[in-house]
């Protein structure tokens, strides 16, 4: 590291001593006669050269006998101008986009597209948000290769997990570090239940930055692109950079204020399939039985029945019939209203942006909503000639109910999908009315329930009472201080901050009902009720200081230096208390305080801290603005290592050549190939574990958990108090290094046909070796893991963009269609010795693991025990299959590819988008088929006379594997008691419309005497459909319990993902 | 000059990230965990670990197993234990309650214990460890003794430990025994233990009772395979003690519990936890037993219905015809909507064990004492204990068929008596150690295989080794079938 850095050193030094010089003013305009700042000026043959300021001006020395400039800015061609008088104004002309678009890469430095040696995709505002979804990351979908996101509830609210070029890690959640004008924001996805079997997602962080607020999203996919960001850069970045106060408009106004109104439906995407032949019962038992969850009773025969509870004499009657719709009537139709101004300007010395946003949105289950009120202020002025300051500010509330998923008590959708095929679900919804009600008290005072089912809830009243809520408080922003002493250097200090105050409160209520009808006595409905209030308090504060120098050596080559000192720091402090339903309870229903409590209260507290310092340089040397090479290094000290292991370096390297460059005016480059670029880089970058994860055990405060409940410490003897404290079951070892990802790629960037065709393609490869695991330990060796370096996983891959525009009149009809191709194809490639896989999810029966030879997240199931022929062994009595006594592999989440297609038609002011995305291959678990099995409703157990398993075997008294023709199982134990985990592994393929919209902008000779300056309305959508594998009749397979962790594929009865379609208004003053 | 403020900027960030950050980073001793502990607070965290597997996974199986209890037809929680198809899975809790709870915070009592000078902690933990060694050997058959708990590099870095014969095992348990002994006998008027050793309250002469006691079970349990050595053992444990320093009545080694949240008997936090599903319903073994013999134990043990205690054929739990059927009562924490349920004891070893453990050794000519006597104290300690009176004992073993000592019948019909007697007083309270001494010994011999058994007219002969370690340990040797004995357990 220091040899990088005494290099650096030697470079800087290298100036030159000012000779005799005219000085010159100018100024650098835009297509719309709007000064471009930090546009470059180098005045050719010397090496020397500045940059202009805010509104586009510029003073530069000229030495005796010069008197041709160079300009160049991001975005624009380059401008090669004689200057014969003491002024001068240079207009640009923009370039095409896809070919010299400006990137943003890693401290979010702008850079031209053809300087960089590896991969990154530019989005700008009208790609992201031309379907208006309310997550930015989710927007990125389908729009760039190398990209895997998974949007949870594809909605307001839940989590969108974005990994780049494949899972590198075990211990980390692979996702992608998300930067927000160079600094690095918080992610942490804010999972509050129990476990993903009892989840309540309340999203990620990532997803709260304003969709409206950002100017352009880049996204680095390897390590090479984002290896300036060290530590953090493992698993690729995602740059958004957020509008600022340049009003880039015709109109002669500097101060522009835009407002626009979305207002959003949605709801649900994808319902299961039912089966509509059999209703509540259990033909096994009581063929009848008003009580059931069970559809497992007798054949429809729509004659009128009674129903539910005989209450006070009464009771309920309705046909004995199918409720086709009947899942689908319980949820609403979600709405959201979400209205942003911006205000942005510019004046002599300085610029703003202002925005204000606001999202209100009611989800589709009763009572879930999610507000969102966002202050944006983007500032930046120029103090004096020589320093300049930008302030970027944002304000974030977030106040949210959700409903828990998976088999928690408050689980709506788990009470939802248990409904019998003829319950009609949408009369439940009153719940005044007593046979709907949980927890009425009768005359004499008895707590009762008159609801039909005494093994389910009402969904409606689970809904209703079983409360979970986030408030979120966030600022977050960066105050950026430079000085530019001279034409060659820029020095500045950006310090960021992020800081969220979190308050999550789950609130379960307490209950004892018995039922009204003798016929349903002892079973009666009980809660000891609970409350849980978790608070948590999070700084992320991150300080760069970058020395910045460029040369223009001589005329051919080129130097632009960077040198840079880093310090982070962020804490975590978390602290919550509960009152446990299951083992303690409230007194007084319904009032939900600590003092409430029946016993002592749980609480706990926790800080976890984790700092580091780093120093980092990179160098971009060019040839003729054709060949470039940038090589970098950072040094990382960090606070999770020990003394001798926390330093570590990382390299890298990466070339580009725009080879067209050397056809310059031939008719070949001008008419067929208008621009090609090679590019490679290499890259080592490396992620220092979590906090405490080298530490020795220490001890704590026992807790003696059984199969459900516990005993805790201190003991509250009546004579008094008995603590207990536990050594720790899991130690680290000291020695922990970084986790290393070593990467390359290399690609090609063509353009055709006068830019009618455009395309990108990436070959990859990255090793992640040195794995910071937990491994599993025999309890009998007095622990139950260690934390040890072991293990490698692999991913390599391809990535492929296409554009073509095939029609783009003069008449300004323009059609464009494009796609992208991404194959990732990821192995674990070891692990410690001994251990074959490591689990990363799942519950016991089924585990979602990292397995060795297999790709990240393969699924272990127990399932059908099978014969050398692959033939399902049956028990010749029962003629059931027998189960395997080990879990065995299922495949795994990976897609086989992902891909998207898309396209844009513009004429007159007129704008439509449609977006494909697929994902093919991979699997995922679905709980929502074993409960539906379970009980009956789904389509799959419509079929239910008794009948030969397919292709099977049963052991003959001989030993041998006889084949069976004969021997019949009876589907109701199969689906009843029998069906094992495996069987409801599935295939995770599907196609989704993401998205598709339709925009009119309103002719601004229509507008002359309004206040407006523009207007656009249009219509659009997201989520909008979706087409699964055959197998899948159960649910969106994007969503999942696992939050945007590792633990993916997981539909543990997961809240169902949502369509969303609205119209929007936008206009400006 | 602008290249010398510069160049000193760089410099300077470098030094201060090189030498001066030091500090700065300093910040990863993770400060949610206690670096130190004294003895006093690991003591009472291994037996309350201890008291829990006791009082729950080895409460059930036993008491399932020694046909005291069976599924309620109501529910399904432990069909599994009836059909006799337990899985590895099953054990992965009570073993690591056992391992990584118990034992290896016994050995951080040790080491802290010592280095504090504390040596009556050291007895104690001893004492216990042995005592957790036993409940793992007697329900596993071979398991790590001499290589367990030494995980951490400073401790060895065993994270595979070899498992030891059994046979080898009893060896390490009586001579942890000894240890524990002799360090108490040598230390016993120094630093007291005090209320956090929530057993005997830091009472030495109750440990060292607890002591001798288990070093007698720990021999009585070899009477089969090695009755050499058993005789041997027990003499000599006579001649030290002069067979007057075993637990009597009244002094069961116990964990009592209270009615507040977290601090309730383990049992029924857990049915508590289950919604207070009334898994657990009297098996019609025990309770058509003791109805016939005129026992009126078996009012306290289970729940009255209809002016009687109505059980269940074992295993019978898809009988539709069930009815209403008797529960375990609250005195044993098997009541799952009584809250006295929270108040019962974990009972670890009991006087009323002791007394049959002397009578059984007095049978056998090992022990010195009467017989006699000692069977028919230990029939008082166990009416006494669940609140009969003495007179209501004395009409019992003056009456009922099981209460009359046979003494004058052969040595079998003695041990018959004895052991049948001692399952009675272990009902539902100590189901683990009653299904463990049924399998040494065959009695009481009324039992019915679970008529739901999957595995046909047999019964369970020990627990599946844990998932945890067949999965993870490279040394294990192998899971064993259900059906398996134990080395010990060589009679019929």
């Amino acid at each position: 590291m220091k040899k990088i850095v005494v290099l650096l050193l030697l470079l800087l030094t290298g100036m030159e001593a000012w000779s005799q010089a005219r000085r010159i003013t100018g100024r650098v305009l835009d297509e719309n006669n709007e000064g471009i700042p930090g546009a470059g000026i180098s005045v050719r043959g010397t090496g020397t050269g500045t940059v202009t300021d805010i509104d586009g001006n510029f003073a530069v020395d000229l030495p005796e006998g010069s008197n041709v400039v160079v300009v160049q800015s991001i975005g624009y061609g380059t401008q090669t101008i004689t200057v014969t008088g003491d002024s001068v104004t240079v207009r640009m002309v923009p370039t095409a986009r896809e070919l010299e678009g400006a990137v943003v890469t890693a401290l979010a430095i702008r850079r031209e597209k053809r300087e960089i040696g590896y991969s990154a995709t530019t989005l700008n505002a009208d790609e992201l948000n031309q379907g208006n979804q309310t997550s930015a990351l989710s927007a990125i979908q389908g729009k760039t290769a190398g990209v895997n996101i998974t949007s949870s509830t594809g909605g307001p609210g839940g989590s969108t997990r974005i990994v780049l070029r494949g899972e590198k890690s075990i211990s980390n959640n692979n996702n992608a570090l998300i930067v927000v004008d160079g600094i690095p924001i918080n992610n942490q996805n804010r999972l509050s239940g129990v476990s993903s079997l009892e989840q309540l997602d309340f999203g990620n962080r990532g997803n709260d930055i304003n969709p409206e607020d950002i100017e352009s999203i880049t996204v680095l996919k390897g390590p090479a692109a984002a290896a300036l960001y060290g530590e953090l850069a493992a698993f690729g970045a995602v740059m958004i950079t957020t509008k600022k106060g340049r009003a880039r408009t015709a109109r002669p106004s500097k101060t522009e204020i835009t407002y626009q109104t979305n207002y959003t439906l949605h709801d649900v995407l994808k319902y299961p399939d039912l089966q509509n032949r059999y209703g509540q019962g259990n033909v096994h038992d009581v063929e009848d039985d008003r009580r059931e969850n069970f559809s497992w009773g007798l054949p429809f025969d729509d004659q009128p029945r009674p129903w539910g509870q005989t209450i006070n004499g009464q009771q309920r009657v309705k046909p004995y019939s199918a409720q086709p719709d009947n899942v689908k009537s319980f949820f609403n139709t979600g709405r959201t209203w979400e209205n942003n101004v911006s205000i942005g300007s510019g004046g002599e010395n300085g610029a703003f942006y202002l925005s204000l946003n606001t999202l209100n949105n009611k989800g589709i289950t009763p009572n879930t909503f999610f507000d969102k009120y966002s202050i944006r202020f983007n500032g930046s002025t120029q103090l004096s000639n020589k320093f300049y300051t930008n302030l970027n500010v944002n304000y974030l509330h977030i106040n949210q109910r959700i409903e828990a998923s998976g088999q928690a008590g408050g689980s709506v959708w788990n009470n939802v999908l248990q409904t019998p095929r003829d319950i009609p679900i949408h009369e439940l919804k009153d719940l005044s009315n007593p046979f709907n009600s949980m927890d009425m008290i009768d005359e004499s005072g008895v707590q009762r329930y008159g609801f039909y089912g005494a093994y389910t809830m009402n969904p409606y009243w689970v809904a209703e009472r079983f409360d979970n809520r986030n408030r979120t408080d966030r600022v977050l922003g960066s105050f950026t201080v430079g000085f530019k002493p001279g034409e060659r250097w820029d020095i500045f200090n950006r310090f960021g901050g992020d800081v969220i105050a979190d308050r999550t409160t789950q609130r379960t209520p307490k209950f004892n009902s018995e039922p009204f009808d003798p016929f349903y006595a002892g079973l009666p409905h009980i809660s000891n009720g609970g409350y849980f209030e978790g608070t948590s308090n999070t700084q992320t504060f991150y300080n760069d200081l970058i020395v910045n120098y460029t040369q223009q050596i001589t005329d051919d080559f080129g130097v632009k230096a960077l040198a840079g000192h880093n310090v982070q720091l962020s804490r975590v402090n978390t602290s919550s208390a509960s009152i446990d339903p299951e083992q303690n309870g409230l007194v007084i229903p319904d009032f939900y305080n600590f003092s409430n409590a029946q016993g002592p209260i749980i609480a706990t507290n926790t800080l976890r801290e984790r700092r580091s310092v780093g120093v980092y340089g990179s160098a971009i040397f060019d040839y003729k603005r054709t060949v470039f090479l940038e090589l970098t290094g950072r040094n990382d000290w960090t606070s999770t290592l020990r003394q001798e292991n926390r330093s570590f370096f990382y390299p890298s390297a990466n070339l580009s050549w725009v080879f067209t460059e050397t056809l310059k005016n031939t008719p070949f480059r001008e008419k067929v190939l208008n621009y090609g670029k090679l590019r490679a880089g290499v890259a080592s970058v490396g992620a220092g574990g979590l906090e405490y994860q080298n530490n020795d055990p220490g001890y704590v405060s026992t807790v003696a958990e059984t199969g459900f409940g516990s005993v805790r410490f201190p003991l509250q003897y009546p004579s008094g108090n008995v603590s207990g404290f536990t050594f720790q079951n899991v130690y680290g070892d000291p020695n922990l290094r970084p986790e290393r990802t070593r990467a390359w790629e290399a690609g090609l960037e063509l353009s055709f046909l006068r830019e009618r065709i455009t395309t990108e393609i990436t070959y990859y490869y990255n090793k992640s070796v040195d794995q910071i695991i937990t491994v599993p330990l025999p309890p009998s060796s007095g622990y139950t893991g260690r934390v040890i370096n072991l293990g490698d996983i692999s991913n390599r891959g391809i990535e492929l963009q296409l554009r073509v525009t095939p029609v783009n009149t003069a008449t300004g009809f323009r059609w464009e269609l494009f796609g992208t191709y991404t194959k990732n194809i990821n192995r674990v490639d070891r692990l410690a010795e001994g251990v074959d896989r490591i689990t990363i999810g799942g519950f016991s029966g089924m585990a979602i693991t990292a397995a060795v030879g297999e790709p990240f997240g393969a699924f272990y199931a127990t399932d059908l025990r099978r014969d050398d022929q692959g033939r399902v062994i049956i028990d010749s009595a029962s003629g059931l299959p027998r189960l395997s006594t080990d879990l065995v592999y299922r495949g795994n989440y990976q897609p086989r590819f992902i891909a998207s297609w898309g396209t844009n038609l513009r004429y007159k002011g007129f704008t439509l988008n449609v977006l494909f995305d697929t994902k093919q291959g991979g699997v995922f678990y679905s709980r929502t088929k074993d409960i539906m099995d379970f009980v009956g409703t789904a389509k799959e157990t419509e079929n239910r006379t008794p009948q030969v398993w397919a292709n099977s075997v049963y052991v003959a008294a001989d030993g041998q594997y006889v084949q069976n023709t004969d021997i019949q199982y009876d589907p109701y134990d199969w689906f009843t008691s029998t069906i094992p985990a495996g069987q409801h592994v599935v295939d995770a393929s599907y196609v989704k419309l993401r998205e598709a919209s339709l925009y009119y902008t309103i002719p601004s000779n229509l507008l002359q005497r309004t206040p407006f300056g523009s207007a656009s309305i249009g219509i659009y959508g997201n989520n909008l459909f979706i087409w699964t594998a055959k197998e899948n009749m159960y649910a969106d397979p994007e969503v999942t319990s696992g939050g945007a962790g590792n633990e993916q594929g997981f539909d543990f009865s997961a809240r169902p993902s949502l369509r969303n379609y609205g119209v929007t208004l936008r206009v400006s003053f | 000059m602008k290249q010398r403020i510069i160049s000193t900027i760089a410099v300077a960030s470098l030094l201060m990230a090189s030498s001066g950050c030091r500090k700065y980073l300093d910040v990863n001793q993770n400060p949610n965990i206690a670096q130190n502990v004294t003895p006093e607070l690991l003591l009472p965290s291994a037996q309350i670990q201890i008291a829990s597997a006791v009082g729950v996974d080895m409460q059930i199986n036993g008491s399932f197993w020694a046909q005291y209890w069976t599924q309620s037809p109501n529910a399904s929680q432990y069909r599994y234990l009836e059909q006799y198809a337990t899985t590895a899975s099953n054990y992965d809790r009570v073993w690591g309650l056992l391992y990584n709870g118990a034992l290896a915070d016994l050995r951080r009592l040790e080491v802290t214990a010592r280095e504090a000078n504390r040596n009556q902690y050291v007895a104690v933990a001893k004492l216990l460890e042995a005592y957790t060694f036993q409940l793992l050997t007697d329900g596993w058959g071979d398991i790590p003794v001499a290589e367990a708990i030494q995980g951490l590099p400073g401790d060895g870095g065993i994270v595979s430990p070899r498992y030891d014969p059994q046979s080898v095992v009893y060896d390490s348990i009586i001579s942890i025994i000894n240890q524990g002994l002799t360090i108490i006998n040598e230390t016993r008027d120094q630093h007291f233990i005090g209320t956090e050793d929530v057993i005997y309250g830091g009472d030495m002469d109750l440990w060292e009772r607890f002591g001798n006691t288990l070093l007698l079970r720990v021999y009585l349990r070899l009477s089969e395979r090695d009755p050499g050595k058993a005789q041997t053992g027990i003499q000599q444990l006579y001649a030290r003690t002069g067979g007057n320093m075993f637990l009597d009545n009244g002094e069961d080694a116990q964990v009592n519990y209270i009615s507040t949240a977290g601090n309730q008997n383990p049992l029924y936090a857990e049915m508590v936890a289950l919604r207070r599903t009334q898994n657990l319903v009297a098996s019609a073994t025990v309770v058509d037993t003791m109805l016939a013999n005129n026992d009126p134990r078996v009012f306290e043990f289970f729940t009255i219905v209809s002016g009687t205690v109505r059980g269940l054929q074992q295993g019978n739990f898809n009988s539709t015809t069930a009815g209403t059927l008797s529960t375990p009562s609250a005195l044993v924490a098997g009541q799952a909507t009584n809250a006295a349920s929270a108040e019962a004891p974990v009972k670890l070893l009991t006087g009323y064990e002791s007394l049959f453990l002397q009578a059984e050794a007095a049978a056998r000519n090992w022990g010195t004492g009467s017989d006699e006597d000692l069977f028919e104290q230990g029939i008082v300690a166990s009416f006494e204990t669940y609140g009969l009176t003495t007179a209501e004992a004395q009409t019992y073993t003056d009456s009922s068929y099981w209460g009359v000592y046979p003494a004058g019948g052969s040595l079998e019909e003695k041990i018959r008596h004895i052991i049948t007697q001692k399952w009675f007083s272990m009902t539902g309270n100590q189901g683990f150690e009653a299904w463990t001494e049924w399998r040494r010994t065959g009695y009481p011999n009324i039992f019915t295989s679970s008529v739901t058994s999957i595995i046909g007219n047999v019964f369970p002969q020990r627990f599946l080794y844990p998932n945890t370690e067949v999965t993870r340990n490279a040394n294990f040797p192998g899971q064993t079938l259900i059906t398996e004995k134990v080395w010990w357990d060589v009679k019929d």
